[in-house]
């Protein structure tokens, strides 16, 4: 059975756990293209006028799958902890998927919400399993085998603790022509979705900054930050905005922050100014990218290159 | 005594002064929300956080002005972007320098969570807190019949302004009342005008079920007094979500009905199988019911760029569809011009009435 994975939303983050849960049980797993032009054309055609650009981009993936493969996994996730939610259309997106897509025998729908305990969690797994295979221990295999592989690929990202005088380039290098570091934060669908941000790391490397992104951090800390900045999380997503921007603030190294948020977001309308404020209370200049459909790359360059710019002199001037 | 105050929905601040004067606090009504209250939202709220965050904030604002020391905030647990920011606004009102204590009230689980906010803000006895309570469900029953009967009323009224002439005279007697016993003594004698209201019933009405969240269902400075157009128009509105209703633990109904509840939650899980946050769910819940009465429209209101509605409204048309209802979606922000309102609810109220003339719906007289 050929079972097919969007490229976008939650993807970028349990790609591994999905794709080893699904060959686990002997399933060929199919994931959509890197999103083009073509992707976003056939999603606005589709998809409600006001859905935010994330969620157009998914719908785009979504149909781009729909006649490739037998089933389209499509998971509601509601809280990965106790405190924290994911918004309406995270939750809400099997829901969506249907209205695009109004066949319900080509998904494959399953409901994660952590806060309901273990019973709620293997019952998702078995929804998960089942049209694959009617065995209970093999899914059960299958899901341990697929946390696993899900585990070593966050641990594998997190690099050692960059606190104050130590901040950790990303493995991505660059020429480092002004030795500027920035941290770049946002979510993992918009800093690793190149056409939807439109080459937003590479250049910012081609400008010669080192890039210092929230998967450079490890493991959990910026959820911490998160925690002791305002209590609970509220979003679910608030570490890989306000947590990895929290944590930024506190390197001696970083220059400057990058805040890369999705047009119509509802998360980002609350998480970016907060983070604002803290970094203005930190003295260190913040640039907030809003990303949407019709951005033009010609407003981008002139903002970064603006950006870098004044970052450039604010340090000469030191 | 503590000075509490608390932003407008609707009528909500007749019932807000009867229960808080119940807890032996002064009530503090901000001034009706104007352009000021906009624009002090859009001043200080961040740029992309919706409007009605924006017109709550100015609220707050103009509630603490008149030396208020309590504040009420709106938020809550799984409502959507608003339950996040009722602790940067208060925040925000503080830097402005505004002294008080907040308290945010749910307004998803209001039932549940009026009571802890009350126990927050005075310190009742537990007879106090029961006759508060009691005061609040006699308030809210109340208010929320006077709207109803106005609703009723407008699309039939024999002089144009009959029904919001009553209707604000009838809220000013509630206002007045002053504890429960009032409330309950008079409440006959306050609605019997609306009651008795003389009727043109050769008119033909549409019904037509307002959808959505429930600060554009219930707030008229934010919808432009939408009920209020469509009733000049001939259409009876009907809302979805009314704040008394919510207060209902309806037991015995669930019992009596399960067979037919069950089928309501089943056809509702096609189009919508999750609770995604602020009033999608229970409004779509609504909808299945309306369209099942033969409602003649539906309207969705929505604040533009709100993320539960959002969802609502990619799932509606479907619906609305399958039905074979029309549906006329409806998205507004703090730059909504009244023009373009009332004109689009003419085409929505011109093609109810071409279908009527097809197919024999509407009703003729006041049914």
């Amino acid at each position: 059975m050929r079972i097919g994975l969007p490229r976008a939303l939650s993807y970028y983050e349990y790609a591994p756990l999905w794709r080893t849960f699904f060959e686990a049980l002997g399933a060929t797993v199919v994931t959509s293209g890197p999103t083009t032009r073509a992707t976003l054309q056939v999603a606005t055609s589709r998809a409600a006028a006001d859905l935010c650009f994330p969620a157009k981009v998914y719908v785009g993936h979504l149909l781009a799958l729909a006649d490739e493969v037998d089933l389209i996994f499509v998971p509601s996730l509601r809280r990965p902890a106790p405190a924290a939610t994911h918004c309406a259309k995270i939750v809400g997106l099997p829901d969506l998927a249907r209205a695009v897509l109004p066949d319900p025998s080509k998904f494959l729908e399953v409901d994660l919400d952590l806060d309901k305990g273990r019973l709620a969690l293997a019952q998702a797994v078995w929804a998960a399993g089942r049209p694959l295979t009617w065995n209970p221990i093999q899914i059960a295999r299958a899901a341990e085998a697929a946390w696993e592989t899900y585990q070593q690929s966050r641990n594998s990202k997190g690099s050692p603790p960059g606190r104050r005088g130590s901040g950790r380039a990303s493995p991505r290098g660059g020429q480092l022509a002004t030795g500027l570091t920035l941290g770049v934060v946002g979510h993992p669908y918009l800093l690793r979705d190149e056409y939807v941000n439109q080459g937003l790391l590479r250049r910012l490397e081609g400008l010669g900054v080192r890039l210092l992104t929230p998967e450079a951090l490890p493991v959990g800390a910026a959820d911490k930050a998160v925690q002791d900045h305002s209590g609970e999380a509220y979003w679910a997503y608030a570490p890989s905005l306000l947590g990895a921007g929290l944590c930024f603030l506190e390197m001696e190294a970083v220059d400057g922050l990058v805040a890369v948020v999705a047009f119509g977001c509802a998360p980002d309308s609350g998480l970016a100014p907060v983070l604002g404020q803290a970094a203005r209370q930190a003295g260190l200049p913040m640039l907030t990218l809003t990303l949407d459909e019709h951005s033009g790359e010609v407003g981008l360059v002139t903002r970064l290159e603006a950006f870098v710019d004044m970052l450039e002199r604010k340090r000469l001037r030191r | 005594m503590g000075r509490v105050t608390y932003p407008h929905l609707g009528t909500l601040y007749i019932t807000a002064e009867h229960f808080f004067r119940a807890l032996g606090l002064v009530p503090v009504t901000p001034p009706f929300s104007t352009r000021r209250t906009l624009d002090l939202g859009v001043k200080h709220c961040p740029e992309m956080t919706c409007a009605p965050c924006k017109i709550l904030f100015g609220n707050y604002y103009e509630g603490l002005e008149l030396d208020a020391d309590r504040l009420v905030l709106f938020g809550g647990p799984d409502t959507c972007r608003l339950g996040y920011l009722a602790r940067p606004q208060a925040e925000r009102l503080r830097d402005a320098g505004f002294q008080f204590t907040a308290h945010t009230l749910s307004l998803r689980a209001i039932a549940a969570d009026i009571l802890r906010v009350a126990r927050e803000l005075a310190e009742p006895s537990p007879l106090e807190l029961v006759e508060a309570a009691r005061t609040l469900v006699a308030s809210l029953s109340l208010v929320d019949e006077i709207e109803q009967e106005s609703l009723r009323l407008r699309p039939r009224e024999r002089e144009r302004g009959d029904a919001t002439r009553l209707r604000t005279a009838a809220l000013a007697a509630a206002r007045a009342c002053q504890g429960r016993a009032e409330l309950q003594a008079h409440s006959e004698a306050i609605l019997t005008p609306l009651r008795t209201a003389p009727r043109d019933n050769g008119r033909r009405v549409f019904r037509v079920a307002l959808l959505g969240d429930a600060y554009s269902i219930s707030e008229p400075f934010f919808n432009m007094n939408l009920e209020q157009q469509l009733g000049y128009m001939g259409v009876e509105v009907e809302r979805w979500f009314w704040l008394s209703k919510s207060l209902r633990f309806p037991i015995l109904e669930r019992v009596w009905h399960r067979s037919e509840i069950q089928a309501r939650e089943e056809e509702v899980g096609r189009y919508l199988g999750r609770d995604v946050g602020g009033f999608a769910l229970p409004s779509l819940k609504e909808a299945v019911t309306f369209v099942r009465e033969g409602i003649d429209g539906l309207i969705h209101l929505a604040p533009f760029n709100c993320t539960p509605e959002i969802v609502a409204a990619s799932v509606l048309p479907r619906l609305a569809r399958d039905h074979g209802v029309p549906l006329l979606t409806l998205s507004f922000d703090e730059h909504s011009g009244e023009a373009g309102l009332v004109t689009r609810l003419e085409a929505f109220v011109d093609l109810l009435a071409r279908r009527a003339r097809g197919s024999g719906r509407g009703s003729a007289g006041g049914d």
